[in-house]
């Protein structure tokens, strides 16, 4: 039996073609790299500082109207609120018409605002963990509930933003009506968490004396590391079966952008948030505070949804699942994909049935 | 740096071997099985397959993080190290320095604390985006 079904004249020719569509990609990328980002209209409603919070207006609802208008359906249940993390930018919500959990979540009658936390700079060198949670997050709460007249709204939180939002559930239970955790880590220390081993050994005092805030390019560089013969190199030779599509090419550079658009990390926050999570692994511990709060996942009594991806290499399923049991609600339900941390907002199959079940999860309570 | 650099290096040295035999491996599979490799783009696939895997084998140990940990805190050092050098060449000249700004933004966020405690002690506060939209709604409440 041979090893090889083609021969040298046929791997000439398809290290040809490989060049020319190379060639063509390239000569394609400038355009698609204009493609647009973001797909649903939105309103900004409150600012503090960098942080920005914004209500989502449903696409049929913009026609003659510029003012924000709730979607069909979504008066009855409580605003919903996502929290994104502080590592890339929460456009990954909305990214294009055809990939927008936003989009999918307004077309369930779910009345939508979400948290963008800007980018830090200098002058946010010393902006701690309860600075964002019982700061910045607190206030975007207030506000929703102030302009909404609800009592309290559903939380969304989305990787290390669902882990900001367990915190505060167990923090203030008051103003949570039911928590939503995507992505999240819970557990930072199951076995499969690469991410995890590598920080546990990490001198993030001197990370952060030497940095000050730590830069996204460093982060990066991180998260390539983890999986660096794919992401660093099969990624971009699979370019070439993109190049007679621009379509997929503008997928790919939207991609791109979001990918390497990593904002600088608060040097207090990333101290405190390696140190607690990564290092003393403290909020399965019991151990964490928050602001002199100590944070007892008991609290959070709410209905709770906790979605993650079976082939995520961020989150590894473990480390989210571990919310299973650690919090005191009665009404745990769990949503796995067959899909990894990105693809959880950018598959197409995922985006289909995403926002439907979330969609069904808050009307079912 | 250059010690832990080295030390690095020669961690990720048998590397390219364990890939290749996780390759050989996986090519031996497909004889097996009676799936040649039917492009050098699928050969190219399965090398990658074999690194990553053989990488990831590595980068799970003990040893690997330490060794990742000695060279990044031999470089923060070498980084340190020359920011103190630049600060006292600042100090020299009369400049400020990052260590003065890191005083004014620490001040600043003291600030901006005890300015968020007071607004909270205020519940009628309303922020500042609600009385811009409180102020565009009130004339047309006068007319």
């Amino acid at each position: 039996m041979k090893l090889f079904s083609f021969d040298a004249a046929q791997a000439r020719e398809e290290a040809r073609d490989f060049i020319a569509r190379m060639s063509e990609a390239r000569a394609s990328m400038r355009q698609a790299s204009q493609a647009q980002i973001g797909a649903t209209p939105k309103e900004l409603v409150y600012r503090e500082g960098k942080l920005a919070l914004y209500r989502y207006r449903a696409p049929d609802a913009t026609r003659g109207k510029s003012s924000a208008r709730t979607p069909a359906g979504a008066r009855k249940q409580p605003p919903l609120l996502i929290v994104y993390a502080l590592v890339n930018r929460p456009y990954m919500m909305d990214l294009q018409e055809d990939r927008s959990l936003i989009r999918g979540l307004l077309s369930q009658g779910v009345d939508v605002y979400l948290i963008d936390w800007g980018y830090p700079d200098r002058t946010d060198r010393f902006t701690g963990l309860a600075d964002y949670i019982l700061g910045y997050l607190d206030r975007c709460i207030a506000h929703v509930c102030g302009e909404r007249r609800v009592p309290a709204v559903d939380l969304l939180g989305v990787c290390q933003g669902g882990t900001f939002s367990l915190c505060y559930t167990a923090l203030r239970p008051r103003s949570v009506r039911r928590l939503i955790t995507m992505v999240t880590p819970v557990d930072f220390h199951t076995p499969e968490n690469l991410l995890s081993k590598w920080a546990r050994t990490l001198d993030v005092d001197l990370i952060v004396e030497s940095f000050g805030n730590v830069p996204g390019e460093v982060l990066n560089a991180a998260f390539l590391a983890l999986m660096p013969f794919r992401l660093m190199h099969q990624k971009y030779v699979d370019l070439a079966d993109l190049a007679a599509d621009p379509r997929a090419l503008e997928n790919f550079m939207r991609m791109e952008k979001w990918i390497f658009d990593s904002p600088d990390q608060a040097g207090a926050a990333f101290r405190e948030f390696v140190g607690a999570f990564y290092q003393r692994n403290a909020l399965v511990g019991g151990t964490l505070e928050i602001g002199g709060e100590r944070v007892r996942t008991r609290a959070v009594r709410q209905p709770v949804l906790n979605v993650f991806g079976l082939r995520d290499h961020l989150v590894p399923p473990s480390a989210s699942r571990a919310l299973d049991g650690l919090t005191g609600s009665r009404d745990y339900s769990e949503l796995a994909f067959d899909t990894g941390h990105i693809g959880m907002y950018v598959s197409g199959k995922t985006q289909r049935e995403l926002p439907a079940r979330i969609g069904e999860w808050l009307r079912g309570r | 740096l250059q010690h832990a650099g080295d030390a690095f290096a020669a961690l990720l040295a048998p590397l390219p071997a364990e890939a290749f035999a996780g390759f050989a491996q996986s090519a031996r599979a497909r004889v097996a099985q009676g799936r040649p490799f039917e492009s050098v783009k699928a050969v190219y696939d399965a090398w990658i397959e074999s690194s990553e895997a053989a990488y990831s084998r590595l980068a799970h140990t003990e040893e690997f993080a330490s060794a990742q940990s000695r060279l990044s805190r031999a470089a923060l050092r070498l980084r340190s190290a020359q920011v103190a050098l630049t600060e006292g060449a600042a100090r020299q000249l009369g400049l400020p320095t990052r260590a003065d700004l890191d005083v004014l933004h620490h001040q600043l966020h003291e600030l901006r604390k005890e300015i968020d405690a007071m607004r909270a002690k205020a519940p009628r506060a309303r922020s500042p985006s609600r009385r811009k939209a409180a102020r565009k709604r009130t004339p047309a409440r006068r007319r």
